[in-house]
This record gives structure tokens, C-alpha cells and sequence, in this order.
């Protein structure tokens, strides 16, 4: 289980963002053009926090998230290069997406080929 | 009154109707049209927006655009359509120099289609052309090829948006170039 130490997850108009024992949740869509600004800097913050705590691995279940635009897409694959090239020990990411969501089951596989050793995605209910 | 999904049938012998409910008569022309007179007669525009360059639309135009193809369209299309309206504007506030840009979603023939306008710089258009070529070879090999881009970084913009309307959402990408503008489209296959 991460501590989160006081870390709060940003409060967004179109996306919920929300802590799990496992990890974390996202829910809604992703459609800012600079998505990074805010949740970029909260998933960094996040992942900081799994290498510190020295978890081995942490959940993103993404299930709900209907839709999100290519700049989002590419905070998922920031997120893929940083455990993929840590500084020190890393972490196993599981991503838990829906194969209902077009756009999870177009931009995973790809996704998990770059950063075999470390990104493992799980078909959710 | 009912609205009608654009993937029923159409009434037999009914005429067009505009969005607002208003029927419209396409007048048969008495000279051979221009290339705009003949596409403007042989297709309805659903939804035209425009926006200045450096405004920021999209949030306000996605929630717009997913509750109006939700009322309008099936759900397979509305979902397809959003994501193409979406991928284009944004490239295209991203690129435009001057000018408005206009986003248009057109029904020709019973299909609908994504059309976006603005001007840009020669350079922007040239990458444009070379990436529209790419993406018309292989979409799931453009899109996997932009993934790795942005994996790798580097001074280019990946355009994982383009590739994405035609790997994720199946639309075909059309490019027409009229001097500085750039008209963007994207439709079914």
C-alpha cells in the first residue's frame, strides 16, 4: 500500500482523480491541451513517491476514463519511460483498463511492448 | 420533436432538414457549379464553429460536440466523430498563423465527416503532406512509429493525434491545400 503522505490528487472539471490501496483511480475525460501542467506534475509526484517508498507495484485503473486527447496519452507514456529508466530500483506499473474503452485497447499493447519489463496490462471487469 | 439518428434511414422522398428543423431545397443551378457550389449542394454542415488562433476551445468544444453527436448521432459514430473533432482542432490551434479556424461536421451521403480549416506556414503543411502519406500506408504502423516519438522526445512534435483518428477511430485522412489553408479531413472508410 503507498503512503501518500499528505500527496492530494488534483482537482480537475472533467477528470476524478482518487487514491486506491493499490494505486490510483481516474475517471472521466482528459481533453485539456496541456495536461501535463497539472496532472503530469501529480503522476511525477506520484511515481517519486512509489520509488521512495519502495513499493513494487502500483495500479492505474483507468477504466473509467472515456476519452482522453494524444497529449494525454502521452503523460501514460512518460509515465512507461520513468519506470522503464529509473535512477535507482523500480516498481512494476499495472495499468487496468476496460476493453470496451477505444482508445485503452488501441493504446496499451504498443505501450506495454516499449516498457515490457515494467508495464503489465490487466483486462478489468 | 423527435430527432432522427443519422444512421436511420432516411424518409423516402423527404426533404433535407436543417439542424433548427428547417427544410432546405438545394436549387438546381443553371451554370456548371464551382468545386464549393458542387460540395456545398451535396452535403448538410451539422455543426460549423470557428475560433481565433491562441484561443483555447477544446474542453468547451468536446463537451459540446459528445452531447450533440449523443442526440444526433448513433453512438458509434458520435464516439468516432468526437474523437476526430478533437485530435484535428487541436492541431489546428496548435499550427494556425492567422485567420479563423473553423471546424465543420459535415453529412454527405448519409456519412459523416470532420472537416477543420486554417492557415498555416509552408513548412507545417510540408510535414503535414509527408505525414498524411505515412498514416494513408499503415495507421497502426504511423501510430505505433508517433508512440515510439514520443517515447524518444526530440525537437518534432509527434502528431500521434492524425495517426490516431485513422488507427484508433478507422476515419480516413484527406488533405486540401489552398494557398496558406489547410483544410483537414476526416471521414469513414
Amino acid at each position: 500500500m503507498l503512503n501518500t503522505k499528505g500527496l492530494e490528487p488534483p482537482a480537475l472539471a472533467t477528470v476524478q482523480v482518487a487514491f486506491t490501496p493499490a494505486g490510483l483511480v481516474l475517471a472521466g475525460t482528459i481533453t485539456s491541451k496541456e495536461p501535463g501542467s497539472v496532472l503530469g506534475r501529480f503522476f511525477r509526484a506520484v511515481h517519486e513517491l512509489s520509488l521512495s517508498e519502495r513499493i513494487q507495484e502500483l495500479c492505474i485503473d483507468v477504466r473509467a476514463l472515456t476519452f482522453v486527447n494524444s497529449s494525454a496519452i502521452r503523460l501514460f507514456i512518460d509515465w512507461a519511460i520513468w519506470v522503464s529508466q529509473p535512477p535507482g530500483a523500480s516498481y512494476r506499473l499495472r495499468f487496468i483498463r476496460s476493453p470496451h474503452v477505444t482508445w485503452q485497447r488501441i493504446s496499451f499493447p504498443p505501450l506495454a511492448q516499449l516498457a515490457q519489463k515494467h508495464l503489465i496490462i490487466e483486462d478489468g471487469a | 420533436m423527435a430527432l432522427r439518428r443519422l444512421s436511420d434511414p432516411a424518409p423516402s422522398g423527404s426533404p433535407k432538414a436543417s439542424p433548427s428543423g428547417r427544410q432546405l431545397r438545394v436549387p438546381q443551378p443553371e451554370t456548371p457549379p464551382s468545386n464549393a457550389e458542387s460540395r456545398a449542394a451535396r452535403e448538410d454542415v451539422l455543426v460549423r464553429l470557428m475560433f481565433t488562433p491562441g484561443s483555447s476551445p477544446l474542453e468547451a468544444t468536446h463537451a459540446f460536440l459528445c452531447a450533440y453527436t449523443a442526440e444526433r448521432l448513433s453512438p458509434l459514430v458520435g464516439q468516432r466523430v468526437c474523437v476526430a473533432a478533437h485530435e484535428l482542432l487541436s492541431n489546428a490551434t496548435s499550427y494556425a498563423t492567422r485567420g479563423d479556424i473553423v471546424l465543420e461536421i459535415v453529412q454527405r451521403v448519409g456519412r459523416v465527416s470532420v472537416r477543420v480549416t486554417n492557415s498555416t506556414i509552408p513548412a507545417r503543411i510540408s510535414m503535414l503532406t509527408q505525414q498524411l502519406e505515412k498514416i494513408r500506408e499503415s495507421p497502426e504502423d504511423a501510430f505505433n512509429a508517433e508512440l515510439k516519438r514520443s517515447l524518444a522526445g526530440g525537437v518534432v512534435r509527434p502528431m500521434l493525434g492524425l495517426a490516431r483518428i485513422a488507427h484508433e477511430v478507422g476515419f480516413a485522412l484527406a488533405l486540401d491545400v489552398q494557398s496558406e489553408r489547410v483544410v483537414v479531413s476526416a471521414h469513414a472508410r
